[in-house]
């Protein structure tokens, strides 16, 4: 057997560094959710697009799942945390924020997509931002016609850009096998008394592409615009 | 002719005893458990994260091995001068850093052959073969041609940290400037390609821009990181596409062998 070269006071000062280092690293780990409320990535955010693209160097497609696992987490906190309204703006931002580098890392991949239209474009204040990536996606996924149909959606029924809706809503139909109901819905949309119903109808139908997790915000904003319609047809 | 053969032989059973080669084999098993679990995180794309994370993984093996196994071996050959033991007549140093050269590629296939079978194997068996591409399947040929495309994407860095190790003086200086070299291949090409966007050169004056365009010219596309999304979103690679990248590959491989015999032949040993 080989006896360690090391005399007993320190073979002793070895063994109290490694227990003590447990110990420390034991109650760091135990008492840092108790005092961060928020994490720390709440309050760096991502890290800018082209370091990160930069960084990334050949691992895009990685780099870009990471923004998207961050997401989760972010929205994680947005539910579940004790925040204020003045943190739940930032992390609302720091979310859309980890979408952008996911969208420019990775421009193909959907769930980013997804997450856009789920989480940020039915919270107030973020519809520019949801518009924004998914007409970026759309300039790369040039066979599909959802995106910038979405996009299009977002922009008249949140942000009540008409123009803007026009030139998206004209982008999609122009794609291969555009879906029947979506010309249907693009010229209803159009007109702005059909409106309402039009997008309840196209809410409903984003739902059964979203899972349940997710449904929140949608389910919220078709709340609001039966309501709408309801107060509209009292009117008359 | 069978002195080279010979030590492309000593070589590679050279390689295939190290601890540290195992232990990539290992983690070329590991690698589809690790896709698997991690891409369990995601909501749709299923199968796009399970390729980037086969993607990453594999480079990072191929990395480790042009570091951890190529430099040392060299390191201690020429740094050590371990390499009189072979160079004594009738090996000329053109076929010893040859031979070494070839039994690195041989490894390095070997390790890479591992990770082809591994990937294929778990994409065969965890993902749905009629599904949508990136969501819940990918082409057959996504496994052979991630670890295709990394073996072929190293042998140009292979060739690079030849020269490198022909050139320094000690391990240490070797693994820095590998480890130097290998960080601007990653880093570089993103940071032009930044700097060569239309809305960044506008702002430039003309020469600052024709310099930033020289450097792209001159500084090898040895990155690869569009070709690996590609992959990941099952997307067809045009064949021309391909072989403008393999070309690169070759001829920048071609360069730095031919730089590191002529730097080798005249190294005082």
């Amino acid at each position: 057997m080989i006896r360690p070269h090391l005399s007993q006071p320190v073979r002793w000062l070895t063994w109290g560094f490694i227990i003590s280092g447990c110990t420390l690293y034991i109650c760091t780990r135990l008492i840092q959710p108790v005092l961060q409320n928020h994490s720390h990535e709440m309050e760096t955010g991502p890290s800018p697009a082209i370091i990160q693209s930069i960084a990334a160097g050949p691992f895009k497609g990685l780099a870009s799942d990471f923004n998207i696992l961050s997401v989760f987490t972010m929205y994680n906190h947005i539910k579940f945390a004790p925040l204020d309204e003045a943190q739940q703006q930032v992390a609302w931002q720091q979310l859309s924020s980890y979408l952008h580098r996911a969208q420019s890392l990775d421009p193909w991949f959907m769930d980013t997509y997804r997450l856009t239209i789920g989480l940020l474009a039915f919270s107030d204040g973020f519809a520019s931002d949801a518009v924004q990536i998914l007409e970026a996606g759309s300039k790369h996924i040039s066979w599909d016609w959802k995106l910038p149909f979405y996009a299009g959606f977002i922009a008249y029924d949140r942000l009540n850009d008409q123009q803007k809706a026009f030139e998206l809503m004209q982008e999609s139909i122009s794609r291969p096998n555009v879906s029947p109901l979506a010309i249907g819905l693009a010229s209803r949309f159009l007109q702005k008394e059909k409106g309402p119903e039009a997008s309840v109808l196209f809410l409903e139908y984003m739902l059964q592409t979203m899972p349940n997790k997710y449904h929140g915000p949608i389910k919220k904003r078709i709340k609001e615009l039966k309501r709408k319609t309801i107060l509209k047809e009292r009117e008359r | 002719m069978n002195s080279t053969l010979e030590i492309i032989r000593f070589t590679t059973l050279e390689i295939v005893r190290m601890r540290v080669f195992h232990v990539l084999i290992a983690g070329a098993f590991l690698l589809p458990i690790t896709a698997l679990v991690f891409s369990n995180l995601f909501l749709f794309e299923i199968a796009k994260v399970q390729a980037d994370v086969l993607i990453a993984g594999a480079r990072i093996l191929a990395t480790v091995y042009t570091l951890f196994v190529a430099v040392t071996l060299l390191g201690r050959d020429i740094g050590q001068k371990v390499c009189h033991l072979f160079l004594a007549p009738p090996l000329s140093r053109f076929s010893y850093l040859t031979g070494r050269f070839i039994g690195l590629l041989i490894g390095l296939f070997l390790l890479m052959l591992v990770v082809m079978i591994t990937s294929e194997a778990s994409l065969l068996l965890t993902l749905n073969p009629d599904g949508e591409y990136g969501r819940n399947a990918l082409p057959w040929h996504t496994g052979l041609s991630l670890a295709g495309f990394t073996f072929y994407q190293h042998i140009s860095l292979l060739a690079a940290v030849l020269l490198i190790c022909t050139w320094a003086t000690g391990l240490a200086e070797m693994l820095l400037f590998s480890v130097a070299l290998l960080l601007i291949t990653w880093i570089v090409p993103p940071i032009i390609l930044a700097l060569q966007a239309p809305d960044v050169t506008s702002q430039f004056p003309t020469a600052v821009a024709a310099l930033i365009e020289t450097v792209g010219m001159i500084l090898p596309q040895l990155n690869g990181g569009n070709i690996g999304l590609a992959l990941a979103h099952g997307f067809p690679i045009s064949y021309s596409d391909i072989a403008w990248h393999l070309l690169e590959h070759t001829a920048y491989a071609f360069m730095m062998f031919g730089l590191a015999l002529q730097v080798f032949s005249r190294r005082d040993l």
